[in-house]
């Protein structure tokens, strides 16, 4: 089943003049880890605003846990969605306990304290201290808390590592993995910090412009996308030699670094056979290619290339 | 019941507000009430009825400026005039600042968004909000009203006997009715405007209703129905706390209250219609 599923959705600013997010469709599966990747102003943001009622889309459908929605009225639907908003506002005059405690009232649902003291406790969060005075960090913590308190069947979160440092990123991954085990929850995140969805998520969509130019499970991503190639070659000469080789016989070849007698490369994959073959058999400047290594793209590659190449359209990652 | 217990959701808001800010709550309506009681020690009889003697041999030019009458040797002139007409300035402007500030500040502040991740709905959210103001006016209303009957009965400079406590009372109760329609108007621009525009709009109204509601008399015939859109024309105790007549008064404080409902239903509607932005 999809947990949510999202149909030509399409939301403009300034009468139609801006299209923040344009004709947008996908299913985010039942217990995926979702990522939503998109550099600032692409669409992630205004899409989980709809998604939550903040915004009154132009047009489309959405669909959350089976039932079609209209997330603005249907409020209920909230009881099973915990939420971390990107840029995170918390009452300043109040303790994370008593925010807790509030937002605890306001849900129709039972709220496990056990688990909050525990995530409290594993995110060193200071409970008793006003959220005025609370670092940028350990207000995200606080966030994240008030994303995890209920047992939800969705959790939304816009960019959740941000303002934490490495330790706490690692453990709060840890939380919500955890978390997913538990509870078979599914998890959309949207962020630009690729490494960190790459290691996390399963499944990505990439949004540029306001529409969605991939969606694939990120083995599939990173296998239909580029290889990274390095080679080391013996002396300088040999090296300027493949390099002249290259940009004539593969044109499409993205030289990454090039210097002294290395060279790094981005290649699709139907050619990086008929490369390696080459690199095997023939020799450059009268020395042969001292050592190579052949790597997946990182997802960094692979986002990096859609926003690099404007002429790039779904599916079509070369 | 659940739908009960859900509707109590814009009680929990509104509560959760008061407890929150309660300090500042209780320090205004607190300094306030002070202040009323201290008012009161000023009240002399004699002298105020001279003053007003006074004010009665000014040419009929000077005292249409100020209203055209003045009554303040007795008690209920002396807090009409004292307290009740400059009661817009005294308490008005705080609780419309406040009022005005509300929603814009959640959203600039980015509070909102927690909030509305919850299941509540927008008129919910923004009915909470507003009680919590109409619920600051009715303490600062009734401390208010506590005050004038402790200088009545406390005070050796006012005579209990002259006064009817009732009337005295029925004012308050107006004068909170009044307060709420500030208020309204406040909320009314906050759940459209930022903060700076929300709070200029609201004393741009506050004070064009004021112009409206106190000099119509001084405005051309033909403009003179123009203090029917006014709240102050609403809210003018002079004829009963002076006069001990009654008249229109339940019309006016009535009116006031359709005032209030009104425009807070139409803020409600902007609320859930708009966007709620980063």
């Amino acid at each position: 089943m999809n947990v949510i599923e999202v149909r030509n959705l399409k939301k403009y600013y300034n009468k139609g003049k801006i299209k923040a997010i344009d004709d947008i469709s996908f299913n985010v599966p039942e217990g995926a880890r979702f990522g939503y990747l998109g550099p600032n102003g692409a669409g992630k943001t205004t899409t989980i605003r709809c998604l939550l009622g903040f915004l009154n889309p132009d047009a489309g459908n959405i669909t959350i846990l089976g039932e079609q929605v209209n997330p603005k009225k249907d409020v209920e639907i909230r009881n099973r969605i915990g939420y971390l908003p990107g840029e995170l506002g918390i009452y300043k005059n109040i303790t994370a306990n008593q925010l807790i405690k509030y937002f605890a009232k306001l849900y129709d649902i039972e709220i496990d304290w056990n688990f909050i003291s525990e995530v409290a406790e594993r995110l060193q969060i200071e409970m008793n201290r006003k959220a005025g005075v609370l670092s940028k960090g350990n207000k995200q913590k606080v966030g994240v808390l008030t994303a995890l308190m209920g047992k939800f069947d969705i959790l939304i979160m816009d960019e959740p590592t941000s303002g934490l440092d490495p330790l706490m990123q690692a453990e709060f991954y840890r939380i919500i993995s955890e978390r997913q085990k538990e509870s078979n929850c599914t998890i959309f995140v949207s962020s630009h910090v690729l490494p960190e969805v790459e290691k996390f998520c399963d499944q990505v969509a990439i949004i540029k412009e306001g529409k969605i130019v991939e969606i694939s499970r990120v083995d599939d991503l990173k296998a239909k996308s580029l290889k990274q190639i390095e080679l080391d070659f013996e002396n300088n000469e040999s090296m300027k030699s493949f390099h002249s080789y290259l940009l004539a016989e593969f044109p499409e070849a993205n030289i990454k670094y090039s210097f002294n007698t290395n060279i790094t490369l981005l290649l699709p994959p139907d050619r990086t056979l008929e490369l390696l073959r080459e690199i095997s058999e023939r020799k450059w400047a009268n020395v042969p290619v001292k050592d190579f290594i052949v790597q997946h793209s990182t997802l960094e590659n692979i986002f990096m290339q859609y926003y690099k190449d404007n002429n790039k359209i779904r599916g079509e990652i070369t | 019941m659940r739908f009960v217990m859900n509707r109590l959701k814009l009680f929990k808001i509104s509560w959760n507000e008061i407890v929150t800010n309660r300090k500042g709550i209780i320090f205004f309506v607190g300094i306030m009430t002070l202040f009323v009681v201290w008012f009161l020690t000023i009240f002399d009889p004699t002298l105020f009825a001279e003053m007003e003697a006074v004010f009665e041999s000014y040419p009929e030019v000077i005292k249409e400026m100020v209203g055209g009458q003045i009554s303040i040797g007795t008690f209920g002139g002396f807090i009409n005039t004292y307290i009740f007409e400059f009661a817009w300035m005294y308490f008005g402007i705080y609780v419309l600042m406040k009022a005005s500030q509300d929603i814009p500040k959640e959203i600039e502040d980015k509070t909102i968004d927690i909030i509305m991740s919850k299941p509540i709905n927008r008129w919910e959210f923004v009915i909470g909000k507003y009680l919590r103001h109409i619920g600051v006016a009715l303490f600062l209303s009734v401390c208010t009203a506590l005050g004038i009957i402790l200088g009545i009965f406390a005070f050796p400079n006012i005579n209990p006997t002259e006064i009817n406590l009732d009337e005295v009372i029925f004012v308050v109760f107006w004068f909170y009715l009044f307060l709420v329609a500030i208020i309204s108007t406040g909320f009314f621009f906050s759940t459209f405007l930022s903060t700076k525009k929300a709070l200029g709009a609201g004393f741009g109204m506050l004070v064009l209703f004021f112009a409206f509601g106190s000099f119509w008399g001084a405005m051309p015939e033909a403009m003179e129905s123009v203090k029917f859109f006014s709240i102050f024309y609403y809210f003018d105790p002079f004829d009963l706390l002076v006069n001990h007549n009654w008249g229109i008064v339940w019309l006016h404080v009535i009116i006031l209250g359709i005032y209030s409902i009104v425009i807070t239903i139409i803020a409600g509607f902007i609320f859930n219609k708009r966007d709620i932005p980063v």
